[in-house]
């Protein structure tokens, strides 16, 4: 499902350029007469080049859209005076989104007199720190990670300060070109149709393959399949592919699983779950007229899709029993996948010679689709977001931070190094174009598959349902249990916490 | 005599208040949670005195029965074998030879790792794909396509062989320091009388160290019991349910699922079980004497 680049001609590039040159004077002049001079000073239209110094990497080039408009660090600068010498504390996942955001914290520090403690730390651990945070009222973490899953539970309880309650109580705070529909799955960060966090990531599932060998290969695939080697559209060409691969080489496997009775266990099930299921996702979960779970998660195409998604555990290493994503990355890297599902935001490290034995050799697209489902969703999506601790006593010092980081301009520049989305007009940046020929077309592939993902439901219950949904589900790979089993089990226990709430 | 040491309690203030900070408070509050309907994740829940609700649960509940079973099962493999292969090491030890300074350093050194990188150490070392014990088990043609630690057969021996490691050189400590503190006179009376080693281990050696023995016993017990760290981080207590012992049980309830009322009751029960097979033990071995 990748697609070419088109390419520019000389002359076509010369022409865009005047153009752009030519609208950028006319915003320019209409922008200068339309906006009152003092306003002015505190926007730049980029209708040319602008450099970025990276104070902490290197010195990049980066030309952003002609529409683009930034705010200038002045503007940072002025609207941070008075919380200038406040600390905050930022609590985030050690990936290498965050790690990337990182670097450019003491440029936030230097521009704003604002203090940045920047926290990294494993996914469970952001969870079980925000939670102790919440119960305890210490307001220890001022900016918050908040992954999807948790939002429903975390805006439920009152625990998150919504952004759309910042802007409308402090538009002096809000950044002039914050433009909230620029951002990726903008509605996946709302709760009860409000805005409770400003985006920060959006990934998700991908297909990963090994393009090396699937040139190696591909006439001896031809010879067995009678067709071509190439990514498969359908499941019953990927289970077919994998079949071909697994022992192909020695240490080598033609599927990848997360069965670890854990989280990632949960989100590898769900992929297939829908895949069997209605493309109206949230009904694969849950009864919206009954609000129960009972004759939805384990009926017949449920036990079905559990079943396949078992059967397929044989073409993956044994170890998958014990993968979480942090394994299943480990093992991509180390070159012993040849194609599987996998997290997005893991794509880059696998060009990473530093911890990768496959740089240059991997492939994105999107995951295949069993043939007779097409319109199913298939993958897990994941939209996270910056959210504000109800408790914090630097609410307006933590969202001028939260702002910060996600402003346009700097957004394409992250977005590179990140490889998960931002911003929409980050994506048609050149940087992050070049990134993307460069690294087995990993945002063509991420937006591809973008039309496939499902997302977390935004209730209260749902983070406390999928830790629920952990041990059944780790019975039935673990072959203690039946597929029909397991899921009866899981719709019990769902039932159960949906109950509390939806007597 | 100086006017202080007149009042002794003044010194003792300090351990008596962190005492209180960090023991009796926190015992008060796990007691009033587990009377208690908490979830964290739903404070609109009022936090209602429900009686014995959460134990009733716990009675009733087969995951909390399963994770009972798994630790004693775990108890069971490792306690007896630390202790054995302690009591031998520290009979090997207690004689000089050359280079013991050094061998009982190295002894020593799963004791000074802290248990969560003992766990990480050890999760390498059992990795399915690229583990050093998962390579010699296959070079030996055992666990192929597989591994000791996913298979739920052989999970639980698994993660005891890593608590044994652990935790044998305490036992050993213990029992060399009782074993070095004995009298030599009896030794060497039975000796003269003609006593085999036998004779003499079982019984002069075995009878004057079971101070030090109770002990090691009673401590690893109660370690045992609630290991955590290292099942967590090995396989979490997986795969499946095979390793899931109770801390690990109370852990996800608690912190997982954020139901505290019944990690609550889960924690006191865990508590109370482990005094009372102490208690146990102790007059058990008291009226053996």
């Amino acid at each position: 499902m990748s697609q070419e680049p088109s390419k520019v001609g000389r002359r076509n590039f010369l022409n865009y350029l005047v153009a752009v040159v030519a609208t950028g004077v006319v915003v320019g002049v209409g922008t200068y007469l339309a906006i009152p001079k003092e306003s002015i000073e505190k926007t730049v239209t980029t209708t040319v080049r602008e450099t970025f110094t990276k104070t902490v990497t290197q010195t990049v080039t980066q030309t952003s859209s002609p529409t683009t408009t930034i705010t200038p660090d002045s503007w940072w600068a002025d609207a941070s005076k008075k919380y200038a010498g406040t600390t905050i504390r930022v609590l985030t996942e050690s990936v290498p989104p965050s790690l990337i955001l990182q670097k450019y914290v003491p440029e936030f520090e230097k521009l704003t007199g604002i203090k940045v403690e920047f926290e990294a730390t494993y996914y469970d651990d952001v969870y079980a720190k925000e939670m102790a945070d919440f119960a305890a009222h210490t307001a220890i973490y001022d900016v918050l990670y908040v992954e999807i899953e948790w939002l429903g539970a975390y805006a439920g309880a009152g625990y998150l300060f919504p952004v759309e309650d910042m802007i409308k109580e402090h538009p002096e705070l809000t950044d002039p070109n914050l433009d909230l529909q620029d951002f990726v799955a903008l509605d996946e960060r709302k709760y009860k149709n409000k805005l409770y966090t400003l985006p920060y990531e959006t990934f998700g599932y991908l297909y990963y393959y090994r393009k090396d060998l699937f040139e190696k290969y591909a006439s001896d695939f031809k010879k067995e399949y009678g067709r071509d080697l190439q990514v498969p559209k359908t499941m019953e060409e990927y289970e077919d592919i994998a079949k071909f691969f697994t022992g192909r080489e020695p240490n080598l496997y033609g599927h990848l699983a997360q069965a670890k009775t854990h989280n990632a266990l949960v989100c590898d099930w769900q992929n297939f779950h829908c895949m069997f299921g209605s493309p109206d996702y949230e009904k694969n979960f849950i009864d919206p007229n009954k609000m129960r779970s009972s004759g939805v998660v384990n009926s017949s195409w449920a036990v079905e899709a559990l079943e396949y998604y078992i059967k397929l555990l044989k073409y993956a290493p044994p170890g998958a029993l014990t993968y979480t994503w942090d394994e299943a990355g480990a093992a991509m890297q180390e070159g012993l996948i040849a194609q599987g599902p996998f997290w997005g935001d893991w794509a880059l490290s696998m060009f990473d010679p530093s911890v990768s034995k496959v740089v240059d050799k991997i492939g994105f697209a999107a995951f295949p689709r069993l043939s007779k489902n097409p319109e199913a969703k298939t993958m897990n999506g994941c939209a996270s977001g910056w959210g504000i601790n109800a408790d914090s006593k630097h609410k307006e010092a933590a969202w001028l931070f939260a702002q910060w980081t996600k402003r346009k301009g700097f957004d394409a520049i992250w977005m590179k190094d990140a490889g998960v989305l931002g911003r929409k007009s980050s994506v048609n940046d050149p940087l992050v174009q070049e990134v993307n020929r460069k690294f087995g077309n990993l945002f063509t592939a991420l937006l591809d598959a973008s039309k496939y993902y499902y997302f977390p439901l935004r209730i209260k219950e749902y983070s406390e349902m999928k830790t629920a949904a952990e041990e059944p589900l780790g019975l039935a790979v673990n072959g203690k249990l039946s597929a029909k089993e397991a899921l009866d089990m899981l719709a019990t226990r769902w039932d159960e916490i949906l109950k509390r709430s939806y007597p | 005599m100086r006017k202080s040491e007149g009042r002794p309690w003044i010194w003792l203030l300090p351990s008596f208040f962190l005492l209180i900070l960090v023991g009796i408070i926190p015992f008060f509050i796990l007691l009033y949670l587990s009377f208690s309907d908490y979830f964290l994740l739903y404070p609109d829940i009022p936090r209602v005195f429900v009686g014995f609700k959460n134990f009733k649960n716990l009675v009733f509940d087969p995951w909390t029965y399963n994770a009972l079973q798994t630790t004693f099962t775990f108890v069971g493999i490792a306690l007896p074998l630390e202790m054995l292969i302690g009591l031998g090491l520290a009979l090997l030890f207690s004689r000089p030879f050359k280079g013991i300074t050094l061998l009982r350093t190295i002894m020593l050194i799963p004791l000074v790792i802290a248990p969560l990188v003992t766990g990480l150490i050890w999760n390498q070392m059992f990795n399915p794909d690229f583990g050093i014990v998962t390579y010699l088990l296959h070079s030996l043609g055992l666990f192929l396509n597989s591994g000791p630690t996913i298979d739920p057969s052989t999970a639980l021996f698994s993660v005891a062989v890593v608590d044994i490691w652990r935790w044998t050189p305490f036992v050993m400590l213990i029992i060399l320091s009782g074993i070095l503190a004995l009298p030599k006179e009896p030794f060497e009376a039975a000796r003269i009388d003609g006593a085999s080693r036998w004779q003499i281990f079982k019984n002069i050696t075995l009878p004057l160290i079971r101070y030090p023995l109770t002990v090691a016993f009673l401590l690893r017990f109660m370690e045992a019991f609630k290991i955590f760290d290292e099942i967590w981080i090995i396989t979490g207590g997986g795969p499946g349910d095979a390793t899931r012992v109770v801390s690990i049980h109370n852990y996800k309830i608690a912190f997982y699922r954020w139901d505290l009322g019944y990690g609550s009751a889960i924690a006191l029960f865990l508590e109370y079980i482990t005094i009372i097979l102490c208690a146990a033990f102790y007059k058990i071995l008291q009226k053996s004497e």
